[in-house]
Parts: structure tokens; C-alpha cells; sequence
């Protein structure tokens, strides 16, 4: 084995989960160990009950050592970073002298010296950097520069895309996961680590646009040209859906939770006016109840709807007029809801499938794939920064990870 | 067999349709119109056995022996919900395998108010479609059973997937004065029977144009209102002369006022092989003059042998529903202490709607609270 096994820690709104992998030799992920266990104490993505919080994580910890049979020394953090934003940034630098008036070569020197001014973007004092990735190069007037060393010029720019997130809901995740205790190595943005699972180069290049439907988050990253134009994450997920029926039926969480999962559906469908679902009852003195399909389905399309919408209108917002080519890849256990993909497909007007990570073996089922997505990506991206001897190539069509202001 | 197997059943077969007449006045009405149309599947209800063996019916459930004592509910709601409570077996066992019902009843009394609102869930849970076509009281039988059958109104609203309302203070008016009540109440009754008459035929789906209960469903869908229903019948050479003339002075719609506020129009026409293309044309283009432009028209024709030389035309009015289905959330906040409509508890929502958020921070995109449900922003209606 060329790595060393990473272990991933995404402390969801609905499940905590450990997974532990390690990348081949020739790039394909390998899970040795998964464990996981319902969350209590977080909601849309921050924590509200820190004492539970910190059981699941230990839970969650254990179930995965078990599973692995090896204790796990430190965990990488995979979060939706409290409503992250995507924001764009460049950076200028000179490459002659004014008094002399000769064209100058492009050297490592150059750029990462215009790598380092871009990344000096500024956010608010409540934001936490979480990426900053590269994206073209330009010198002088030819853009679109994936690798300028060696190109003569007089001014050398350089376009960044930082992805940031809330300090206070990033901070006190890996606060959290210390006092679990168990180290925590960094924290990754899980739109960013689903995207790395599921999306190939191809896609990348075609325009593609992927959504990590969580229970307390969606998380989106779009990618054209090979790079990324937009990433953010909205508060919202498949646990507002379950409020919605819960509020619209009234019917308690667990009994509307059930019946999203078994018969709700993101389309309203016409024919089903006549179709009625019987909820059982539950011990815990709900007496049952007849409802329509298609008052639950109209409840779940409203909010699905309005998700993707968001969605839409965040990536248009940061990076307008990108053609999605290659579709909409969905991921996260709320892609699993009936109907998602084809309101998906309804609402971004291109295919919409599934996200399913690959090159990877050792997941519970290929069928249940797009859930483990992001843990998945995460695992990869560690081994690309753990790559012994930076590799310095950027003609490279991996997408370059520079290290965040994260463990400042 | 599971409701989606049921469900996608159904659209091969033909839809069982079943009329209820409730209460005496809608076991009167369905008798009369089973002794004149025995094709239709018919069944009367009620708590009075003297009303029961007087009408002359096959098909007759009596409710409430251990209530009523085979007595009338007299008046009291209690009663005939009650009575229609303890016999709901014997209701389930009739609505096995229908797809439509249609209920028919005069509301103020006791078993047609107490008793409808509790026929219509039963018939929800057994998966049937509810029609239900009600007559309201007479303005002179008095404040209180006015305000027993708007009660039994907004009881219905709950599982009703249609309701077609008659009033019957609209079919009498001054020119009426030498009106035996007798026919005055005979009139009511012929009204509904000409009504289901229409309706039955309509759905059977043998039209020409189509339309079937799935129109009428969709207008009070998108309406959100209940239906005014008028009928009206010509012969002879100006028969779609005569059938417009009847329809924009019909007393139901408030001659014909009715139509100039409308939200949503179905009409049937029904007439034999010779009816010709202008007389439909007559017909459309005369209600269309009184129909506001933006009115959701949706018409249907249907050719029956027996209607040689006549035509026959219904229309069920929408008139705009004044209150929400689903009450608005933001005014559900102001006004929760207020009296809230009891009719509506299936679908009442809290305070806030936020429901397990209500206790963290509000996610706020764009000037709203994403965690307040959609639909609730949205003004989205929940279909009944």
C-alpha cells in the first residue's frame, strides 16, 4: 500500500459517519472500515446539543474501530462548513522590471509567488477559509493558461476560487471532534469531497453540477472547463422535508420521516389523487391516520422544488451562464427521496442521475453509493495532499488543494 | 392487493359509481331518481324507518336502531352522527370497490348534517372519490338550521373531493307565492336528480369531447371553491336557443349573475345524433359572452340516442372560495388565539409551522425563513 489509511469524519444532521480508506496504488479507494450512527444533537448542520454531539461522535469512532478491528489515531473532518460560500479572487504579478525591456520567462518562482497574492483574499472576520483552488493562469493577453512555467510575459494573473464557511460552525466541529478526543487532522467542505467521488474529468470539462442532499444541508459544487466555478452549501435538507410533513400532516417526526422515505415522492403525480396512505400508528400515542399521496407529495415537491431553485439561483449568482452539460449528479441520502432526480432533471432542464462514487471497493453496495460520496471524495482528496513530493506539475487535470488559513 | 395496484386497476376498468341518498331528503331524492333511472346504483340511509319503507327503494341501510330507535334523529346532529358512527360497518361493506360517490343530502336536518361529514371520511379511508351534492335550507326554516347545515358545510370540506351546493332559497323566489311547499321541496329534489342524472351520464365517459370527473376535480382543485350546479333542457328547432336562454337566468346561479364572477366553468352537453356543430356553437359562444376572460372552461359533449331532437346542458360553477384550504401561516400566527375553524382539524397547522426548528436560529435566504415549510410560504394549497 503506497498511504497510510485516512480516516473521515462527517458529523451529518441526521447520521454521524466514520469511514476509513486508503488510495491504491493505481488510484482506486479502498474501504477497510465504515461506522455510523443516527446524530442527535445537530441541526441544519451546526451543533445545538453539544454532550450529544460528542456520544454520537465517539459512537460512530468505536463502531469504525470495530469494524476495522485497528484503532483510528486521527480523523479528517468533512463538513457542509455552516452555509460555505464560493468566492473568486486573482492575483497580479509583474514579471519585469519596468527599466528593462525584455520579455521574462515564467518560473516556479513566479507562481507561486501569484498564487500566494491571490489566496490573500479577504473574507469577514466571521469567516474560515476552507479551500482555495487554482484555477487559470493568464500572461499578458493569452488566458486560459493551465500551466504558465516557461512562457515568456510581461504580467502574470492568476484566478483563485476560495471556498469559505462559518468560523464559528467550523470551529467548534473540530473543537468537538478534539474533545472527542481524537485528533483532527483538517477540515474539508463536503461539496467539494462529493464532487471528487462521483465527477471524472470528462464531466468536468462538459460542465457539471453536483448536489449533496443532506439532512440538514445541501451542499452544491458546479465544474466547468475542468475547474470549479461555484460551490456554496444551503441550511436546508432533507430534515426541513420531514418538518414540512410532519407540520402539514400532523403527524409526529418519526411517523413523517417513515412515510417520506416509503411512499413520498418529489413529484405530485395526478393519477394518484385516489391513492391513500394509511400511517400506522405509534406507540408513543399517535393513533394512526389516513392521508392523500397527493397532499404528502405536494408537500415534499414545494420544498424539493424550492431546493433545487436555491440551488439553481446560487450557481447562477456566482458564476452565470455555464452550460451543464454533462447534467446533475445528486448525492447525500436525500438523492435516495422517489422522484428527486426527475424534479432535478425538471427544475435544471439537463439529466440528473445519481452521483455514484467510483474506483472504489468496500462499500456496503453500489446501490447505497451516492451516499457515501463525500466520505469517499474526502478520502482522495487527503491522499492527493499527502502525495510524497508536492507535485509541482499544473498542467496536472487534478484539481490543486492548497491549504486553507484552517489551522491558523 | 396494495393502493398502487388498485390504483392503476382502476383506470382500466370502468369507475363503480355509487349515489347515497342521506337523511330524508336525499333518500327521497335518490328514490325518486332510482325509480326513474334503475341503471344507477343506488342507496338510501337514513335513521327513520318510516321514511325508509315509504320511498320505496331496494337498496336501503337503516342506521342508529339503538340510537333512534328507528326514529328520526329530530333535528339533533349528535344524534345522526352518532346513529351513522355505530352502523359504519355496514357503510364500509357498500363502498367496497367503488371509485366514485356520490352523496346526496339535505343539510339543517339531523342525519344529513350529522351523518354526511362522517360518510365522506369512511369513504376517503376505503379509497373511494367523494361527490357530494348538497341542498342548503330554505331562508324561512330559520337561523339555526341555517347555521347547522354551514356547520355540516365545513365538516364536508374535510374528505369531500367535490361539493356541489344547491341553494334552495335561489329556486323559489316572489313570482312563487302560490307555491305549494310541497313543490317547493319537490323542486329541490328534482334539481339534484337532474343534477346526478348529468353528472352520471358525463362520467361515464361516452363523450364525444371528454369530460369526466377528473375535469370537475381539477376546476375545484385550482378554484378551491364549491360548485353551483345548474341544468338545463331544450327541444325542437331553437333547442340551443332555448338550453342559453335557461342557463344565463338560471336561479341557481343567481340568474345567471353567478357567471359573471366565475373561476371556473364545466359545461356537458348532451344531445342526440343530429346535433349540429352551430348549436353547440350557440350554446358556448352566448355563456362565454357572460363568463369573465380568464375563467378556467372546460366542456364536454356526449351523444345519447335517447336525446333525439333535445339537448340537454349542465354546468357546475366555481365560485372563488373566500377562505384558504390550508390557512395561511402568517395569519394562523396573528390570529391563533382567535376562533379556528373546527372544520378543518385534519389539516390545522401550528402557530408557526416551523415544528422542530421552532427552537434554533432561523435560516434566513432572500427575506425568508427557509425553515418555515414551503408550502406554507408559498401559499401552496394542499389538495383535500
Amino acid at each position: 500500500m503506497a498511504l497510510d489509511a485516512t480516516a473521515v469524519l462527517e458529523i451529518g444532521s441526521s447520521t454521524v459517519r466514520v469511514m476509513v480508506g486508503e488510495v491504491r496504488d493505481d488510484h482506486v479507494v479502498s474501504i477497510i472500515g465504515i461506522g455510523e450512527t443516527k446524530a442527535k444533537g445537530i441541526r441544519k448542520g451546526e451543533i445545538f446539543n453539544r454532550d450529544d454531539a460528542i456520544k454520537c461522535v465517539r459512537k460512530a469512532i468505536k463502531s469504525a474501530e470495530e469494524n476495522l478491528r485497528k484503532n483510528i489515531h486521527s480523523v479528517l473532518l468533512v463538513t457542509s462548513g455552516g452555509q460555505a460560500l464560493a468566492k473568486k479572487s486573482t492575483g497580479f504579478h509583474r514579471l519585469v522590471d519596468p527599466t528593462d525591456n525584455q520579455l521574462s520567462e515564467v518560473d516556479e518562482r513566479d507562481v507561486e509567488d501569484v498564487i500566494e497574492l491571490a489566496r490573500k483574499v479577504a473574507l469577514p472576520e466571521n469567516r474560515i477559509r476552507l479551500h482555495t483552488l487554482q484555477q487559470y493562469f493568464q500572461v499578458d493577453d493569452t488566458v486560459n493558461i493551465t500551466n504558465p512555467i516557461g512562457m515568456a510575459g510581461e504580467e502574470l494573473r492568476v484566478d483563485m476560487l476560495s471556498i469559505h464557511g462559518k468560523r464559528s460552525a467550523v470551529d467548534n466541529f473540530r473543537k468537538l471532534v478534539d474533545d472527542a478526543p481524537i485528533p483532527c487532522t483538517d477540515a474539508v467542505f463536503s461539496g467539494l469531497c462529493s464532487a471528487m467521488a462521483v465527477v471524472t474529468e470528462e464531466q468536468k470539462k462538459a460542465g457539471v453540477l453536483v448536489i449533496d442532499i443532506g439532512g440538514g444541508t445541501t451542499d452544491f459544487t458546479l465544474y466547468y472547463d475542468g475547474f470549479i466555478q461555484a460551490a456554496g452549501s444551503l441550511a436546508v435538507g432533507g430534515e426541513h422535508v420531514t418538518n414540512d410533513i410532519s407540520v402539514g400532516l400532523q403527524i409526529p417526526l418519526s411517523q413523517a420521516e417513515a412515510v417520506k422515505v416509503k411512499d413520498g415522492s418529489a413529484l405530485t403525480n395526478l393519477m394518484e389523487r385516489d391513492h391513500n396512505i394509511s400511517i400506522p400508528a405509534a406507540s408513543h400515542g399517535f393513533s394512526g391516520k389516513m392521508v392523500r399521496a397527493v397532499t404528502l407529495n405536494t408537500i415534499i415537491n414545494a420544498r424539493m422544488e424550492e431546493i433545487f431553485t436555491l440551488v439553481k439561483e446560487e450557481i447562477e449568482r456566482q458564476s452565470p451562464n455555464v452550460p451543464l452539460s454533462a447534467g446533475v449528479l445528486l448525492t447525500g441520502g436525500g438523492s435516495f427521496l422517489n422522484g428527486a432526480r426527475d424534479l432535478g432533471q425538471k427544475v435544471f432542464n439537463v439529466p440528473c442521475i445519481h452521483g455514484k462514487p467510483f474506483d472504489v471497493h468496500g462499500l456496503p453496495s453500489t446501490k447505497d453509493g451516492p451516499r457515501y460520496a463525500c466520505h469517499v471524495g474526502a478520502i482522495r482528496y487527503a491522499a492527493s495532499l499527502n502525495k510524497p513530493g508536492k507535485k509541482t506539475s499544473f498542467g496536472s487535470k487534478l484539481v490543486k488543494l492548497f491549504w486553507g488559513n484552517v489551522h491558523d | 392487493m396494495s393502493m398502487t395496484e388498485q390504483a392503476t386497476d382502476r383506470t382500466v376498468r370502468a369507475p363503480k359509481i355509487l349515489v347515497m341518498g342521506v337523511g330524508s331528503s336525499g333518500a327521497r331524492a335518490v328514490a325518486a331518481m332510482a325509480s326513474l333511472n334503475p341503471d344507477i346504483d343506488a342507496v338510501a340511509i337514513d335513521t327513520d324507518t318510516k321514511v325508509l319503507e315509504a320511498i320505496g327503494i331496494k337498496k336501503t341501510i337503516h342506521v342508529g336502531s339503538t340510537i333512534t330507535r328507528g326514529l328520526s334523529s329530530g333535528g339533533d346532529v349528535e344524534l345522526g352522527r352518532q346513529s351513522i358512527e355505530k352502523d359504519s360497518s355496514n357503510i364500509r361493506k357498500q363502498l367496497r370497490q367503488v371509485d366514485l360517490l356520490i352523496i346526496v343530502a339535505g343539510l339543517g336536518g339531523g342525519t344529513g348534517s350529522g351523518a354526511v361529514p362522517v360518510i365522506t371520511r369512511i369513504a376517503r379511508e376505503a379509497g373511494a372519490l367523494v361527490l357530494t351534492m348538497v341542498a342548503t335550507p330554505f331562508k324561512f326554516e330559520g337561523a339555526k338550521i341555517a347555521r347547522v347545515a354551514d356547520d355540516a358545510l365545513k365538516k364536508l370540506r374535510t374528505h369531500s373531493d367535490a361539493i356541489i351546493r344547491i341553494e334552495n332559497e335561489r329556486l323559489v323566489d316572489r313570482s312563487d307565492a302560490e307555491l305549494p311547499v310541497e313543490q317547493a321541496y319537490a323542486r329541490s329534489h328534482q334539481v339534484m336528480m337532474d343534477g346526478i342524472f348529468s353528472l352520471v351520464r358525463l362520467l361515464s365517459r361516452n363523450g364525444l369531447v371528454g369530460l369526466d370527473f377528473a375535469c370537475i376535480h381539477t376546476m375545484l382543485r385550482n378554484c378551491d371553491g364549491f360548485c353551483n350546479f345548474a341544468s338545463a333542457d331544450g327541444s325542437g328547432e331553437d333547442r340551443a336557443k332555448v338550453v342559453a336562454d335557461t342557463l344565463l337566468t338560471h336561479r341557481l346561479l343567481n340568474k345567471g349573475r353567478m357567471l359573471e364572477g366565475a373561476a371556473g366553468v364545466v359545461i356537458g352537453l348532451t344531445g342526440g345524433h343530429d346535433l349540429k356543430l352551430s348549436e353547440v356553437d350557440e350554446v358556448m359562444t352566448r355563456l362565454q359572452e357572460k363568463l369573465p376572460e380568464e375563467v378556467w372552461l372546460n366542456f364536454g359533449v356526449a351523444i345519447d340516442s335517447g336525446f333525439e331532437g333535445r339537448l340537454s346542458a349542465i354546468t357546475l360553477v366555481a365560485e372563488q372560495w373566500k377562505e384558504a384550504l390550508v390557512d395561511n401561516n402568517r395569519q394562523m400566527g396573528l390570529s391563533f388565539t382567535k376562533n379556528v375553524n373546527p372544520g378543518q382539524g385534519e389539516l390545522m397547522l401550528e402557530t408557526t409551522g416551523k415544528g422542530e426548528f421552532s427552537r434554533s436560529d432561523p435560516t434566513i435566504h432572500n427575506n425568508e425563513d427557509l425553515d418555515v415549510p414551503t408550502y406554507i410560504r408559498r401559499d401552496i394549497k394542499l389538495p383535500r
